[in-house]
């Protein structure tokens, strides 16, 4: 007990996502911005994105992204894994995404379909036996789906 | 020579228990406290025997809540040194805070008028304060705060910052980050000079120090239950019984009213104006007995107890290579291990069943004022023992071990 569940939570593969974010840079071109504040921890996300939709609506993409994030690790290595699983990817697979993690922090048992389009997402399944950080995890997500209703809002 | 510390923490059933399979450390007591077995008792016998509605009652089940209720409020008058009517019973200190504000404080302030605060307040202080400034073109005005925390008197005085503006003074006895008793009686002295009024957040205080409102001379004083052992949604707001009357009520309702016509209605005296509605009864039944408990223990030995542990706590923290105290007063020690987000220190001490609090406490100035984007806060209350100390520095070290072994 103790340490034990600690290390079910942080692996290391988790403190180097958070070490080293790869879509940390501030885009200079984009469509959205979301700034979101956990205010009890004092997590802060700005996320950027930038869509590509010349193929028409049903297949607009996430173009670009970047998402400065600033808090505990949980909440680094969370919106590292977001932005390089969402890149590319189609906003209604986003969107899916999202669900399905939402229900991985809850406890739930994923399906493999799920698994396989959450991909390194799956690593933070840990977190659902610490309710007092699901919060951490799941802001990144929260932003980007923020991001995605805008659009699709036509803000 | 009363009980001893060891029997004392044996009235709290709660620390018997367990948090993740480890014996419960619980050290969040600037958040709330726990409460004994004779506060809980209390509460129980009340709904047991006691339970009618307050007032209104023709029956003498009535007449026997009413008088439980109104003797909580004499003993919480007695408790600070002022007269029953001079006790308003609230939700809390949060709500003690906004009737000043709006009650008080809004119909008062005018445009250019300056309402003097600190980084160091809590938000439910700071904020009530930056919405009735808003509202009425009034000022806020951040006093100096030397690098513990605590206001630069000598500053305030020299730059004369509490000066012929200034209306209000709103500022904490304790602060909940870093436990600094702010020097609040010459503060209330300049304000007093000045020709403004003084509101107090004793939340961190009371129950935890004696308070004398009179001795300070505070001219609004709040203060929560719950963190001084009875449950939570009650409350006061001490006023000196002029200024309750130049107050307004901020709730209109049932048993606030003298007289009610079809446009318009008079009001009680205070403190009963401000208190409309049905009221927590069980919560100033559960305050009275936790002040009856507190007295018998003695509010000096509880101050000494909780700095003790604190300092304790403080001193051992400090000696571990790579951690920060920010500051310790009282019971309250705050803290960060470089390169560790308290988030992450917290969920590793919480998995040793160790209860902190990590984050920006509700004092988001004053996490810039320390530069910093939160702290671990660990908080002792006189029932917490040496042996929680070292749990709390076992925990820390283990902690560290755990994270940079990942690296």
């Amino acid at each position: 007990m103790g340490l034990d569940k600690l290390s079910q939570l942080y692996r290391t593969i988790l403190l180097d996502y958070a070490a080293h974010p790869k879509y940390a840079q501030p885009l200079e071109i984009l469509d959205q911005e979301v700034r979101l504040i956990n205010h009890s921890c004092g997590d802060q996300v700005t996320l950027q994105v930038k869509f590509a939709d010349d193929e028409g609506s049903e297949m607009v993409k996430i173009d670009q992204i970047a998402c400065l994030a600033s808090g505990c690790t949980i909440f680094q290595a969370s919106s590292a894994i977001m932005t390089e699983q969402v890149l590319g990817k189609k906003l209604s697979d986003v969107t899916k995404m999202k669900a399905a993690f939402y229900q991985m922090l809850e406890g739930h048992d994923l399906a493999e379909d799920d698994k396989k389009k959450l991909g390194d997402a799956t690593l933070l399944a840990g977190v659902s036996q610490f309710p007092a950080r699901i919060k951490c995890a799941a802001l990144p997500w929260q932003a980007v789906a923020e991001a995605i209703e805008r659009k699709q809002e036509g803000k | 020579m009363g009980r001893s510390w060891t029997e004392i923490r044996e009235d709290f059933p709660i620390l018997k228990s367990k948090m993740n399979g480890q014996p419960l450390v619980y050290l969040d007591n600037a958040a709330t406290s726990q409460k004994p077995q004779v506060v809980i008792d209390a509460i129980a016998a009340f709904y047991q025997k006691d339970n009618a509605n307050i007032y209104r009652g023709t029956y003498e089940l009535s007449q026997r809540t009413t008088d439980l209720y109104e003797g909580a409020r004499e003993q919480v008058a007695k408790f600070i040194g002022a007269d029953r009517s001079e006790i308003v019973l609230t939700a809390g200190a949060t709500a003690s805070l906004n009737l000043a504000a709006f009650g008080y404080g809004l119909p008062v302030l005018r445009p250019g008028d300056e309402i003097a605060v600190t980084a160091a307040d809590h938000h439910s202080n700071l904020v009530s304060w930056q919405e009735a400034a808003k509202m009425t073109g009034a000022k806020l005005v951040y006093l100096p705060l030397d690098l513990g925390g605590k206001v630069d008197v000598e500053r305030v005085k020299k730059e004369q910052i509490i000066g012929k503006k200034t209306k209000i003074l709103a500022i904490a006895q304790v602060t909940n980050v870093l436990g600094t008793n702010q020097p609040i009686a010459e503060l209330i002295n300049l304000v007093h000079q000045a020709g403004g009024v003084a509101v107090i957040d004793g939340a961190q205080a009371a129950g935890h120090l004696p308070v004398d409102v009179k001795k300070l001379d505070a001219d609004f004083y709040a203060f929560s239950g719950h963190k001084m052992l009875s449950q939570t949604g009650i409350g006061v707001l001490y006023g000196k019984k002029k200024l309750l009357e130049a107050t307004r009520p901020l709730f209109f309702g049932g048993e606030m009213i003298e007289e009610v016509g079809l446009t318009s209605a008079t009001y009680k005296k205070a403190p009963y104006k401000f208190e409309a509605g049905s009221q927590n009864v069980s919560g100033a039944i559960s305050l009275g007995s936790a002040i009856d408990y507190l007295t018998e223990i003695g509010l000096d030995k509880i101050a000494a107890r909780e700095a003790e542990l604190g300092k304790a706590a403080a001193a051992g923290l400090r000696a571990i290579p790579g951690v920060r105290v920010y500051g310790q007063g009282g019971g309250i020690v705050s803290f960060n291990l470089a390169g560790i987000h308290p988030h992450d220190l917290a969920t590793a001490l919480d998995t040793q069943g160790i209860a902190v609090r990590a984050g920006q406490h509700c004092a988001q100035p004053m996490m810039n004022f320390l530069q910093v984007p939160g702290t671990v806060r660990a908080s002792f209350a006189f029932y917490n023992n040496e042996e929680d100390v070292s749990a709390l520095i076992t925990g820390v070290k283990e902690a560290k071990e755990f994270f940079h072994g990942l690296r």
